[in-house]
């Protein structure tokens, strides 16, 4: 994957999470290592990240089986676009 | 699956009276749900909501389709785990989303009412839900129900 494939890459999925958890914050002010939730987090609570698990099959293919690799998966940026890629998931339109 | 069509009300759900909003189960399959109310014509609450004008409030087709979903939820766990349902099983409501009220809900009518688990991430469902009357969609939208935790809110 090219450097701007993989840059577009972290920029969806800051977009998905941000209109899957309806966030009020813009997409680039989430940076790509910060915690998805808890102090210093972006703000997800443990509804959005159902949201987000949804987000994430319809636009990306990657389905989240069980909590157990959620909370593996939702903890960063970094983190999730990592999941897509290993899954294979389709890129993003 | 076992046969929750024949089964009373109070065996699948937790609620008791004055707060049970749905009357039985037409149809079931593991994380679908379809159950009736019918809506007696002197239920208390159409004194006040609106004298000379019954309606039946949105919120408590809200609590219907809400009480349907718990049904759902654990049918839908049931067959993830194989395990059977259990009235003492707690399923909160803790999110209400898009839900659009298209249709008036009288006294005398029957709610059928539809529940289907979208996606579940545990301890949360995402649910699928409407309700009808005489085929006529009366609500529908998308809810997310919570499983309690040992004992925990």
């Amino acid at each position: 994957m090219s450097d701007n494939s993989q840059s577009d890459m972290y920029g969806r999925v800051k977009k998905m999470i941000v209109k899957a958890a309806r966030l009020k914050i813009s997409p680039e002010s989430i940076k790509d290592d910060q915690p998805l939730f808890g102090a210093g987090g972006v703000g997800l609570d443990s509804l959005d990240a159902l949201e987000v698990v949804v987000a994430l099959e319809k636009e990306f293919g990657a389905r989240i089986p069980d909590a157990d690799v959620g909370r593996k998966v939702l903890v960063s940026i970094e983190t999730v676009v990592k999941f897509i890629e290993d899954k294979g998931g389709k890129s993003p339109k | 699956m076992e046969n929750l069509l024949s089964k009373n009300i109070k065996d699948l759900i937790p609620h008791r009276e004055p707060f049970i909003f749905i009357d039985k189960v037409l149809s079931a399959e593991p994380g679908s749900i379809i159950a009736s109310r019918h809506i007696k014509e002197d239920a208390e609450y159409f004194k006040g909501h609106f004298p000379g004008q019954p309606l039946v409030p949105g919120v408590l087709l809200i609590e219907s389709m809400a009480q349907a979903s718990g049904i759902a939820c654990a049918s839908y766990l049931n067959k993830q785990n194989g395990t059977s349902s259990k009235n003492s099983e707690l399923y909160f409501l803790s999110r209400v989303s898009d839900v659009k009220f298209k249709h008036a809900v009288l006294p005398g009518d029957t709610l059928v009412i539809k529940s289907d688990v979208v996606q579940y991430f545990d301890p949360s469902f995402k649910v699928r839900v409407s309700c009808e009357v005489n085929g006529i969609v009366a609500a529908e939208g998308e809810l997310v129900l919570t499983k309690q935790r040992g004992g925990a809110v």
